[in-house]
Formats: structure tokens, C-alpha cells, sequence
């Protein structure tokens, strides 16, 4: 079954500037979704607004239920922000645990973590946590994952094997991603939506990045 | 989510700044057994002085940590009731051991 997440009715305002207001997006079980645009138009803020951490005014929903937090309903939906998120002092074991995950088909695909099972998070390289916490949020079981900025801190062979297993996920879950790397995001994406002055505007083509202002002629 | 693996989680973030509180939680039993009942008050409000004093701390040095146990389902409200009700029944019951003892 295609799960379908929308989201539209976003009105969010830091003081008197509005950051955003006219936001329609859709994101499908089955396909990965791009959103651009500029350093401050709002991309974050979206995201966090989707997943609930942010609250104002908004309408989320998957399947047409309309929901005011989706994080604290278990199986929806799971965040990567874009700073690293798990505690230090936990273990990568404890880590692949707590979010149910089998160690053994992460080191198939990144066999050098093969040591690193018992380590701390805090004693991972940036690259490395940041790979660690990317497996999480995609791997985990969940009907949506959103992304932002999911490639920072990573080489271009990480890059390659973290979006060929989006690829390979994406056949159990949806992907909202976005990330200033636009090639490899345009690359992978199904569908592709522009931020700008607060409106998000469906992209075909790069002409349409164009004119919204996110990529030069 | 099993009830087992919302306590393990639970647990975890406690275990933050558990050290710290359980610190603050004996320096009052130790207060109160040397001072006795008519010294609860103040002890009771340096324990919830002393809390508020983590609760600041934590959410400014490790907001992002949040995202985390929200990836898990669990809340910040939910974080926090829960970890402040178990470190407050810990509170009392040592205070109840000890006047009963005293």
C-alpha cells in the first residue's frame, strides 16, 4: 500500500517575519522528494514543522489523518537534523537497539565499522556518526524519513553507497530530503520541490530552479 | 512500543544527568538527617531549585540530543515528567527512611 504525506497551511513567523506561508508538498511511500533552496528560506524549519518538533500554524497528514506531532506516533515517520543527534555516551550497540536495527546488514554495506560495535558514539570520526545516524533514520521502520541535509560530513564514496540504499529503501518508505549538494538530491529524487520567499513551487527541470531563483541560468 | 524498551529509553536520558541529581538528592537526606523535619521546607525547595538548576543546563548544553529520543517517540514533556517523578519519589522515600530512622 502507497502511504501519502501532505502537508499544506504552514504559516510560521520568527517575530514579524513570516518564513513561511504558502507551503504545499506531497511525498509518497515508494518515491524520494527533493526540496531546495536557498541558505534561510525555511528548509529546517519545514522539516521540523512536518515531524512536529516545531509547532504553529499547519496541516500534516498521511492518508488523509490529519496528525499535530508526527514523532510521537511510533512507525511514521523518523528525522535526520542536520547536526548529530545521538547522545555521545551511548555505544553503537546500544544505538542499533534502541532504534531495532540488525547490526550485520549495516557492516555488509559499511564493513569499516566491523570493530567498531562496542565503541561510544563519541569516539566516532564526524563521517562516521554521521553514517551511523543516516542508517538509523533510513533503515528504521517507518512509513516516511525525512533528511536534511543528509550528506554533509561524508565522502563522495559514502555519498554513492548511502544513496543507493535510499534507492533500495525507498521501495518500503518515503524520502523528504534536502540538501545543498543539489546535484546529488536532483539525481536521486522523484519529485522536486523549490522553497523560496516562504512558497514552495514544484520543479520539472532545472528551468523551473531557474526561475524560482535556487540555480543560475 | 514495548513498555520495556520506553523505560530502557527513559533510562537513558536520565542517566544524563543522573549523577548530578542523585548528588543533590543525598546532600538533602543528609540535611535532613542532621537537621531534622523542621528543616524539610527548605530542603524540599533546594531540591526543586536544584532540579530546575539541571533542567536549564540540560536544555541549553544538549538540545539536540532531543532528536534523538523523538526519533524514538518519546517527548521532551514526557522526558521530563518521568524522569523528575522518579527522581522526586527517590527523594521522598529516602526522606521517609530517614525520619522514620531518626
Amino acid at each position: 500500500m502507497i502511504h501519502k504525506l501532505e502537508v499544506d497551511g504552514v504559516r510560521f513567523q520568527i517575530g514579524d517575519k513570516t518564513i513561511l506561508s504558502g507551503v504545499y508538498l506531497k511525498c509518497e511511500t515508494g518515491k524520494i522528494t527533493g526540496l531546495l533552496g536557498r541558505n534561510g528560506s525555511g528548509k529546517s524549519c519545514l522539516l521540523e514543522i512536518i515531524s512536529g518538533t516545531i509547532t504553529c500554524e499547519k496541516s500534516v497528514r498521511i492518508d488523509h489523518i490529519s496528525y499535530p506531532a508526527l514523532f510521537r506516533i511510533p512507525g511514521l515517520i523518523h528525522f535526520l537534523p542536520q547536526y548529530h543527534f545521538i547522545p555521545a555516551f551511548l555505544s553503537v550497540r546500544r544505538v542499533f537497539q534502541d532504534f531495532e536495527l540488525d547490526f550485520d546488514s549495516f557492516i555488509k554495506r559499511f564493513p569499516e565499522f566491523v570493530t567498531k560495535y562496542k565503541e561510544r558514539i563519541a569516539d566516532l570520526s564526524g563521517g562516521e556518526k554521521r553514517l551511523v545516524e543516516l542508517y538509523c533514520v533510513i533503515a528504521a521502520k517507518s512509513y516516511f524519513a525525512l533528511l536534511d541535509e543528509p550528506f554533509t560530513h561524508l565522502s563522495p564514496v559514502q555519498i554513492q553507497k548511502v544513496v543507493s540504499l535510499i534507492e533500495e529503501k525507498k521501495s518500503e518508505k518515503g524520502f523528504l530530503i534536502t540538501d545543498h549538494l543539489y546535484r546529488e538530491v536532483t539525481g536521486v529524487c522523484d519529485d522536486l520541490y523549490v522553497l523560496s520567499d516562504g512558497v514552495t513551487h514544484y520543479a520539472e527541470n532545472k528551468q523551473d530552479m531557474v526561475k524560482y531563483g535556487y540555480a543560475k541560468a | 512500543m514495548p513498555l520495556a524498551t520506553t523505560i530502557r529509553i527513559i533510562g537513558t536520558f536520565y542517566r544524563g544527568f543522573a549523577a548530578v541529581s542523585l548528588f543533590f538528592t543525598a546532600f538533602c537526606a543528609l540535611l535532613f538527617y542532621r537537621n531534622g523535619l523542621h528543616a524539610f521546607t527548605e530542603i524540599f525547595w533546594f531540591k526543586v531549585i536544584t532540579t530546575g538548576m539541571i533542567f536549564y543546563f540540560i536544555n541549553r548544553n544538549q538540545q539536540k540530543e532531543y532528536k534523538y529520543y523523538q526519533n524514538l517517540g518519546l517527548s521532551k514533556k514526557m522526558l521530563w515528567l518521568t524522569t523528575i517523578c522518579f527522581d522526586f519519589t527517590i527523594f521522598i522515600i529516602l526522606i521517609i527512611l530517614i525520619g522514620k530512622n531518626t
